[in-house]
């Protein structure tokens, strides 16, 4: 079994009455990229404010590298780079002396990698946070957090401002860092994202985990997107096993079907003559909605 | 050039509209100042204080501050109202009229306002016109009110047209402050550079005609500061200073013209220069950076309190017709038969200033806690920095800007007093340091207080300044005889501070008091480590 890097047991966080996490059990291994994903309030933040060590869980133990989240904080950090979420920078310096005073306040600074980092990310340092946008703002933090030498790396919606160009960028270089065999921890709302550079996710709701696992695994959960055409009219679909949403468009019909009777519903369509055959894996995006009921799901 | 204007009208509509409520506060607070003290000032000291209070303006130190003593062989109330206010109304106005051009011109030019205006049918000119008779319309306003405010007082020495002249003096004033700020928005491209530099330009004119009023009158009547005092308002009253006022503000704003009308929108004549790449090493460190956010106020305030001790020191060289001039101040300095007047009066200074200097270390350990609330405080401790450290960086910034402050007050003290004293006797810094140093172990357990609340009650740290303006009553107030029961300045740290030279140095009171202030630290500091950073 691989080391963990991240680990929660029951945590619970509770700001006054309201809980804002709800014993959530997270395992995260070392060299992995786990992308954490919920909507807004679902209690992403609040979750890596924790691991940080910034706030006190409240029930529940948080470690990192086998460390507490609490009392270890500081030799946890020596580790760790860590990009916010919502990023305010001081208005009076400039990015440049931001940059080098996060890098400076966990380790060493690698200057080759910060010139390169800054041009990758195409940020001229020398202007005052003040004038920079919200985009602007993320990349200081990408650029401090990844120049330097850290084994994990937790990211907290970390392209929300950024522009697509910039939003590739940053998925190259994540996958660089993946294949130097570092650690991510990545929160987000970007499922295409986190589709593309995650081994692992979690999906959080209302302080709840209520999903974790490989993509692979999440998706035997949901149902391909089918379409198709054939020469008879096919007959019979309305009554079979895992079919939903059935709808006839010009010479022929498209549905959903569940993952695991997509093999019967197969064999029975081959019986009348199939011309064309269209089937969809279902997306990240498919899990997460079915999740948030945001389409009619089970 | 024909219809560089067009529309002007409109965009002073616009202009007026939006300025509806800021306008008339500042008009409101300024009125209130100038035309409320009026009859203060005339009532509060006869003919024979008013005389003596003149004596006391008249050395170099006092006159470049306040300028030169104008009529003290028959010093009137007017006269001394126009010694007194017109300098620091002008500030204030000059602020005002920076702040409305420059909301105006290049602020709304940043936000990208200008540009839609500038896509409508609109002359190229026409914004900074508007702006510009905006500031017409509000200085007039201001000017008329004043004139007649203060002449409806009915005050002897203060007539009517001797008041217009007052008003018309201000407004010109401020109009010129207006046109500064609207050059200066066509020279930069940042709204925040322009109004730097025009305030950097009123307080260079302050200086220049504080270093003229002294030795150079040619120096004076170059700042418009020094050329409008010369108007000598109520005494005798001359009109030509504001002509020339205006005459140079006609030129500035048609230098501001011609330069608007030859850039490019959004850019400026000379561009902002970029800043650092890097970090200097200084800054690389958390209570690096806990200096550098601090290090302006702390040195600003500094210099401040400097100023303060030294103006009050400036008094000193005619400090018994001062002090006597009025019981209230009598009280206030107290007397006794051992120490002359000028030994009780800086046992005074100290203890006030010492109050204002207190303020700095509170605003400096406080900063904390505006760093947590604008989510600044999460990049420091979501690092390798521990957050006994990270607030011990503050508590340690707190100590060296009380030991600052407090040199401050003894250096401004002295350095009046050598000027104006011809032997200072026994107020030699030594014994000036010595006597507000002894203010620190005090200053230290408001700075534990504090520290205790950022750790134990983040939300309420605010109550520190309740804690701290009742010590300020109870010291203060508490120095007239009788007023406040005797308990009161028991239950703050500065009633135990000793008042040299009246009281000796107590040094077990002066180490109680630091320990107190080292267990509120420490007991501050463990409730930190254990709170939730982000409050
Ligand atoms: N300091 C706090 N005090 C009170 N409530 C908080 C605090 N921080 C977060 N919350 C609440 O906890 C919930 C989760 O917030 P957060 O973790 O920021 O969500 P996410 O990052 O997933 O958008 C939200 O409802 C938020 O309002
Ligand atoms: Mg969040």
């Amino acid at each position: 079994m691989p080391a963990l890097s991240l680990e929660t047991v029951k945590l619970t966080k509770r700001f006054g009455r309201f809980t804002a996490l709800n014993g959530i059990d997270l395992k995260v291994n070392e060299g992995e990229v786990f992308g954490y994903i919920g909507p807004n309030g679902a209690g992403k933040t609040t979750t890596i404010r924790v691991l940080l060590g910034i706030i006190q869980a409240s029930e529940g133990s948080a470690q990192v590298f086998g460390m507490d989240a609490w009392k270890d904080a500081v030799e946890i950090h020596k580790r760790v780079a860590y990009v916010p979420g919502d990023v305010s920078l001081w208005p009076n310096l400039t990015g440049g002396e931001v940059i080098d005073l996060f890098v400076s306040l966990r380790g060493k600074l690698d200057r080759t990698r910060r010139e390169k980092l800054l041009k990758m990310f195409d940020l001229d340092p020398s202007k005052k946070c003040r004038s920079y946008s919200k985009g602007n703002r993320q990349k200081v933090a990408l650029v401090a957090a990844f120049a330097s030498d850290a084994d994990l790396y937790i990211l907290d919606e970390p392209t929300s401002g950024l522009d697509p160009i910039m939003g590739q960028v940053f998925q190259e270089y994540v996958l660089e860092q993946k294949n130097n065999g570092k650690g991510i921890f990545l929160s987000s709302h970007i499922l295409s994202e986190v589709e593309r550079l995650c081994d692992r996710v979690g999906i959080i709701r209302d302080g709840k985990l209520v999903e974790t696992g490989t993509l692979s695994q999440l998706r035997h959960l949901t149902r391909f997107s089918m379409s198709v055409e054939t020469e008879n009219p096919i007959e019979g679909l309305e009554g079979m096993r895992g079919v939903y949403g059935i709808s006839s468009e010009r010479g022929g019909v498209s549905f959903q079907v569940d993952s695991a009777e997509i093999g019967s519903v197969v064999a029975h369509i081959s019986r009348f003559k199939v011309v064309k055959l269209e089937s969809m894996p279902p997306t990240l995006e498919d899990l997460f909605m079915r999740h948030y009921n945001v389409r009619g799901g089970t | 050039m024909r219809g560089n204007f067009e529309n002007t009208g409109k965009l002073v509509r616009l202009i007026l509209r939006r300025e509806r409520v800021m306008s008339a506060v500042w008009l409101a607070v300024l009125l209130l100042f100038m035309v409320g003290l009026a009859p203060a000032l005339g009532s509060l000291f006869d003919d024979a204080a008013r005389a003596a209070y003149a004596e006391t303006l008249k050395n170099p130190a006092m006159i470049a501050l306040m300028g030169p003593v104008y009529g003290s062989d028959n010093y009137t109330a007017g006269a001394m109202y126009s010694n007194a206010m017109l300098l620091w109304v002008i500030i204030a106005v000059a602020v005002m009229n920076i702040l409305l051009a420059i909301r105006h011109t290049r602020a709304d030019e940043e936000r990208g306002r200008t540009e839609i205006v500038r896509s409508a049918p609109t002359g190229r000119l026409a914004n900074l016109n508007a702006a510009m008779i905006t500031a017409v319309i509000v200085n007039s306003a201001l000017a008329l009110l004043t004139g007649l405010g203060i002449a409806v007082m009915g005050i002897d020495s203060m007539g009517f047209t001797d008041s217009m002249l007052y008003g018309v003096a201000v407004g010109v004033s401020g109009l010129f402050f207006a046109a500064v700020a609207a050059l200066f928005s066509q020279v930069f491209a940042s709204a925040r550079t322009a109004v730097m530099f025009s305030l950097a330009a009123l307080g260079l004119f302050y200086l220049m005609r504080a270093a003229g009023d002294m030795s150079s009158e040619a120096l004076s009547l170059i700042s418009p500061m020094g050329l409008i005092q010369r108007a000598q308002i109520y005494v005798e009253n001359y009109w030509w200073p504001v002509l020339v006022l205006l005459l140079e503000t006609s030129a500035v704003v048609a230098v501001a013209y011609t330069l608007n009308a030859r850039r490019d929108m959004g850019q400026g004549f000379i561009s902002a220069k970029p800043g650092r790449r890097e970090a200097s090493s200084s800054l690389r460190s958390a209570f690096g950076l806990t200096f550098r956010l601090s290090q302006n106020t702390i040195a600003l305030c500094s210099l401040g309190i400097f100023l303060l001790g030294a103006s009050y020191g400036a008094i000193l060289g005619d400090i018994e017709s001062f002090v006597t001039s009025s019981d209230w101040y009598m009280q206030i300095v107290g007397t006794d038969p051992n120490y002359t007047t000028a030994q009780m009066f800086v046992s005074m200074v100290i203890s006030l200033t010492s109050l204002m200097a207190l303020a700095v270390v509170l605003i400096t350990i406080l900063k904390l806690r505006s760093e947590e609330r604008d989510g600044y405080a999460e990049h420091v401790l979501s690092r390798a920095v521990s957050r006994r450290r990270y607030l011990l960086g503050y508590v340690v910034l707190a100590l060296v800007a009380s030991v600052l402050v407090q040199c401050a007050i003894a250096v401004g003290l002295y350095a009046s007093a050598v000027a104006v004293l011809p032997d200072p006797g026994t107020l030699t810094l030594g014994y000036l340091m010595k006597a507000t140093l002894v203010y620190l172990p005090a200053m230290w357990v408001m700075l534990g207080a504090a520290v205790l609340l950022i750790g134990l009650a983040p939300k309420a740290t605010a109550a520190i300044w309740g804690y701290y303006g009742f010590t300020f009553f109870a010291i203060f107030i508490g120095r007239l005889p009788n007023l406040l029961p005797g308990w009161l300045d028991r239950i703050t740290p500065f009633g135990y501070v000793p008042q040299l030279p009246v009281d000796h140095v107590n040094l077990a009171m002066l180490a109680a008091l630091t320990s107190l202030a080292a267990v509120l630290v420490v007991g501050g500091v463990v409730f930190y480590g254990k709170r939730d950073a982000v409050t």
